[in-house]
C-alpha cells in the first residue's frame, strides 16, 4: 500500500513560501519592535557613555592633595598622612578608569554605525544558487531573491539590534548598583578634599593675619604675603577642580540611573530567555510548518470488495 | 563602597569644631598680642599650637580619605563594574566577528533556500536538509 503523496502546484509553492516569508519577517520585525520599546535606547546609551568617558580627564584631580598636605611639613611637623595620600593616588586612579572603561565598553556597544548591511551579499549568494540547479530557478526569480535578500538583511540588523539592546540591558542593570556606589564615593572623597583644602585655606589667611602682627621686616612680610596669596589661589583652582570632578560624577551616575529605571524587565534572565525562544521558536516553526505542509497523508485502506453473485 | 553618610558627617563635624576651637585660640593669642598682653615668643608658642590643630584637623579628612581610598578601590562595586565592562567587551568582540554575522546571514539564506527546495522537491533527504540548515542557524546566532 503506497501512501499519496501530497503535490503542489508552482503557484501554491509560491503562495507557502511567501506565507512562510512574510510570517517569518512579520514575527522578527514584532519581536524586534516588541524588543526596543523598553530596550535602552542607544542614543540615551551613548549619550550616557559620554558623560562616562568625559570622566577620563579627571583621573588626576586627587593627586595635588598630597602635595597640599606637604605644606604643614614646611612649618616644621611632617604629617604622616601625606605619604598615605600619596599613594592613594594610584587607587583613585584606578576607580576612575573603572568608570571610563566602564562607559567606553557602553559607548562602543551602542555605537551601531558600522554594522554592515548583508543585503547585497545575500542577494548575490542567492543569484549564485539559483544557477545550481532548475528546482532553484524555478523558485528564485527575480522578484523572491529581492525580497529575500532584503527580508534577510532587516532580520539580521534585526538581530544584530536586539543582541546590542539586550546585552546592554543586561550590563547597564548588573552595574547599577555599582556606579551608584562607586560615584557616591568619589563623591565622599571630594567632600573630604575640599573640606581640607577649606582647612588650609583659613590656615593661609590665619598665617597671613599673623604675619602682619609680627616683628619681622616689612620685606619679609610682604614676601610672605605674596606666597601665601599664589597658594591660596591654587587651592580655590583645586576646589574648583573639585567641584567640577563632582558634577561630572553626579551627571553620569544620574544618567546611568535612568537609564537602568527604563529598563521593564529586560535584563533579567527570565526576559532574555524569552527573548531568545522567540527568535528561535520562530526558525524552527518555520520548519515544522513546511514539514507538516509536506507531510505524506496516509491513504486509509479499502475494505475488500465482495465478488458479485 | 561609600562611606556610610552618618560616618562621614561625623567626621567633618568633628573636623569643623577642631578648626573652630584652634581658630579661636589663634584669634585670642592675636588679639593679646596686639594688646602687648602677651610677648612675641609666647604668640609664636600660641601660633604653633594652632598650626598643629588644624593639621590634626585635616589629618581627620586625609585618614577618612585614606580608608575611603582603600574601600573604593578595592571594593566589590569596583571589582562588579571591571567585570561588566569585560563581559561587555567580549560581547561586542562576538558581535564585531564578521564571520559570526555572515554565518547568521548565511544561515538564514540556506534556510530559505532548502525550504524553497523542500516545497519544489519534497522528500526526506530535502527535509533534513531545511532541519539541519534550521540548526546550523540557531547554533550561528549562539541559542
Amino acid at each position: 500500500m503506497m501512501p499519496r503523496i501530497r503535490y503542489f502546484t508552482y503557484k501554491q509553492i509560491m503562495a507557502k513560501t511567501s506565507r512562510f516569508e512574510t510570517w517569518r519577517w512579520g514575527l522578527a520585525v514584532v519581536v524586534c519592535a516588541a524588543f526596543a520599546a523598553c530596550a535602552p535606547s542607544l542614543n540615551a546609551v551613548k549619550s550616557t557613555a559620554g558623560l562616562g568617558t568625559q570622566l577620563a580627564s579627571f583621573e588626576s584631580t586627587f593627586d595635588v592633595a598630597a602635595t597640599y598636605c606637604r605644606f604643614a611639613d614646611l612649618g616644621g611637623t611632617p604629617d604622616p598622612q601625606c605619604q598615605q595620600l600619596q599613594a592613594d593616588a594610584a587607587n583613585w586612579h584606578a576607580v576612575n578608569r573603572a568608570l571610563v572603561g566602564y562607559a567606553a565598553a557602553l559607548s562602543a556597544m551602542a555605537d551601531d554605525s558600522k554594522d554592515q548591511n548583508q543585503q547585497t551579499t545575500i542577494a548575490t549568494a542567492l543569484g549564485a544558487s539559483a544557477q545550481i540547479g532548475k528546482a532553484w530557478s524555478n523558485v528564485l526569480n527575480a522578484n523572491v531573491t529581492s525580497g529575500i535578500s532584503q527580508g534577510v538583511a532587516t532580520l539580521i540588523s534585526g538581530i544584530t539590534g536586539v543582541y546590542r539592546r539586550e546585552r546592554l540591558a543586561v550590563v547597564i542593570k548588573a552595574s547599577a548598583d555599582a556606579v551608584a556606589a562607586v560615584a557616591r564615593g568619589i563623591d565622599d572623597n571630594i567632600a573630604l578634599l575640599d573640606r581640607a583644602a577649606q582647612n588650609l585655606t583659613a590656615t593661609l589667611g590665619d598665617t597671613l593675619t599673623s604675619i602682619q602682627l609680627g616683628s619681622a621686616p616689612a620685606a619679609d612680610r610682604l614676601g610672605l604675603a605674596f606666597a601665601l596669596a599664589s597658594v591660596k589661589i591654587e587651592l580655590a583652582s583645586h576646589r574648583a577642580a573639585l567641584a567640577s570632578y563632582k558634577a561630572a560624577v553626579d551627571a553620569f551616575a544620574k544618567a546611568h540611573a535612568t537609564l537602568r529605571n527604563g529598563l521593564n524587565g529586560l535584563g533579567e534572565r527570565k526576559a532574555d530567555l524569552e527573548l531568545s525562544q522567540l527568535i528561535a521558536t520562530d526558525v524552527v516553526q518555520i520548519v515544522q510548518s513546511t514539514q507538516t505542509a509536506l507531510t505524506p497523508v496516509a491513504v486509509p485502506p479499502t475494505a475488500p470488495v465482495a465478488p458479485a453473485h | 563602597m561609600a562611606i556610610d553618610p552618618a560616618s562621614l558627617q561625623e567626621v567633618l563635624a568633628l573636623a569643623q569644631v577642631c578648626e573652630d576651637l584652634a581658630r579661636a585660640a589663634l584669634k585670642v593669642a592675636q588679639d593679646q598680642l596686639r594688646a602687648k598682653q602677651i610677648s612675641q615668643s609666647e604668640f609664636d608658642q600660641a601660633f604653633g599650637d594652632y598650626g598643629l590643630a588644624m593639621q590634626k584637623a585635616r589629618d581627620m579628612y586625609y585618614q577618612a580619605s585614606h580608608d575611603l581610598a582603600h574601600s573604593v578601590a578595592q571594593g566589590a562595586d569596583c571589582k562588579a563594574l571591571a567585570a561588566q565592562t569585560k563581559a561587555l567587551g567580549e560581547s561586542l568582540g562576538r558581535l564585531q566577528k564578521v564571520e559570526h554575522v555572515l554565518a547568521i546571514s548565511f544561515g538564514v539564506v540556506t534556510l530559505v533556500a532548502s525550504i524553497a527546495t523542500a516545497v519544489g522537491a519534497p522528500s526526506e533527504h530535502t527535509l533534513a536538509g531545511a532541519a539541519n540548515a534550521a540548526n546550523s542557524l540557531k547554533t550561528a546566532i549562539g541559542f
